[in-house]
């Protein structure tokens, strides 16, 4: 099994970079588990049976490195739910903007959190994560159409929220 | 366009955001958007769905520290891997391309900022150039790459004369006042190295260049999270760029430089970002031009 080269893992790395922000909801524990996920997975490379995806195999590496994170940081019990998105802070620029931005970026936040959960996972693992549909669904174990068709509702639904919520905008 | 030709359109252009088309599926999905008021709108919807989710959650924020490791795992694996990981090959231009042209796409229509200013430069005393530091210069290559894409987006309209911006992954597309069709053109290449000699961020301009004129761009890229500002004049023989990086008087630093025309690329000046040093390189050729 060929290598892969310099273009394809940084590629894959965004995606994954992005799954793992989304799950520790911090930007440095996100590079090193991306980065640690990367080297296991070079590490096994021939081991890749081509029976997936490369980018999903890589997810589910992923998904164990932050598991392993995870047990370190987390409480007994506690478990990592995969479809979460940890928010990291906001650094809005200028105090102007603070306010009427906080406003929407909450309900923005509200709204997706608030969505029918298999809109919000085709949601999330597309549109957040970066995913191409057909990935998703491979992680989602759904036919790329119905990955297609909850991307669409999940995306109409969030522009009828924000439109009703802040019709100026 | 029925409901199952609408999901199947998204689903392309999802992928082209993703940069995961080839060549050919690129030009297609290209076509159709050129041609498609509808499917125009599609992509600006969800373009400005990505870009919103992700600001919400502050992923945005967190755009520095995601290019700064992936440029460290690869810089890693290389000394181990090398025998085993190939040089990029075709696929590289074609991911490139794919998000910057959505990026132009967007620009395009919604008739991106066109600012025709006199220089403002937030300048910082930056220390002297350091020693020469080989760095390759624009290839044939590239510019039949930044040919194809000028061609198939910056179609000069009533507007005025086009110009185009292509960083390492985004692409914006406007135009200044003038009469379009025998404009010159200039691509100019500002190019952030680290200490390491590794590339932190690229940003090309392919710009009408009359003498006196001038193009500011105040969002021109990120590097290390921060805002790089771009502002670029041209005479007739040479041309004069200001970067700055940051975006209050606190927390920028700036570096301005003059070259000539055709000339291989030079090293500008440097700053320190989170206290490394950052060297900017600036090479200018005429874009029509031959350069090797």
């Amino acid at each position: 099994m060929d290598r892969p080269t310099d273009e394809q893992i940084g590629n894959w790395y965004p995606r994954l970079y992005r799954t793992a922000l989304r799950l520790t909801g911090s930007p440095e524990d996100a590079a090193d588990v991306t980065q640690q996920a990367f080297y296991q997975a070079l590490g096994r490379w021939d081991r890749f049976d081509g029976g997936a995806l490369r980018t999903t195999w890589l997810y589910q590496i992923l998904v164990n490195c932050v598991r392993d994170w995870a047990r370190r940081r987390m409480r007994r019990g506690q478990t990592v739910d995969l479809w979460t998105v940890a928010a990291l802070p906001q650094t809005d620029s200028s105090p102007g903007d603070r306010l009427a931005r906080r406003e929407e970026v909450q309900r923005l936040r509200e709204a997706i959190a608030d969505l029918q959960a298999d809109l919000r996972v085709a949601f999330v693992a597309t549109v957040l994560d970066g995913y191409t549909y057909e990935e998703a669904a491979e992680l989602l174990s759904v036919p790329v159409g119905t990955v297609a068709s909850r991307v669409h509702g999940a995306r109409k639904h969030l522009q009828g929220v924000m439109q009703q919520a802040f019709p100026e905008a | 366009m029925d409901t199952s030709e609408e999901l199947d359109l998204e689903r392309r252009i999802h992928t082209l955001l993703c940069g995961a088309l080839d060549e050919e599926e690129l030009r297609q999905v290209l076509r159709e958007i050129a041609d498609s008021p509808a499917a125009q709108r599609t992509l600006r919807e969800m373009l400005a769905a990505e870009r919103a989710a992700r600001a919400a959650f502050g992923f945005d924020a967190a755009q520095g520290t995601l290019e700064a490791s992936r440029a460290a795992l690869l810089r890693r694996l290389k000394p181990d891997a090398a025998h085993a990981i190939r040089p990029a090959r075709g696929g590289r231009t074609v991911g490139w391309l794919a998000r910057a042209a959505a990026g132009i796409l967007i620009g395009g229509i919604s008739a991106a900022l066109a600012a025709y200013a006199t220089v403002r430069v937030l300048e910082r005393p930056s220390p002297a150039p350091s020693a020469a530091m080989p760095m390759e210069g624009i290839s044939r290559a590239e510019i039949a790459v930044y040919g194809q894409v000028w061609r198939q987006v910056a179609e000069p309209g009533d507007e005025g004369v086009p110009w185009l911006l292509l960083s390492g992954a985004r692409g914006e597309f406007g135009y200044v006042p003038g009469e379009a069709g025998a404009e010159r053109l200039l691509l100019v290449r500002c190019r952030f190295v680290g200490p390491e000699n590794e590339t932190m961020e690229t940003v090309n301009l392919i710009l009408p260049a009359e003498p006196g004129s001038c193009l500011a761009l105040p969002d021109a890229g990120l590097l290390g999270g921060r805002p790089v500002g771009y502002e670029v004049a041209a005479g007739t023989d040479w041309a004069a760029v200001a970067m700055t990086v940051g975006k209050t008087a606190q927390d920028s630093a700036g570096v301005r430089g003059r070259v000539a025309i055709g000339a291989d690329p030079v090293e500008v000046g440097q700053f320190r970002l989170n206290g490394r040093p950052v060297h900017l390189w600036l090479q200018v050729v005429p874009f029509a031009g031959a350069v090797g």
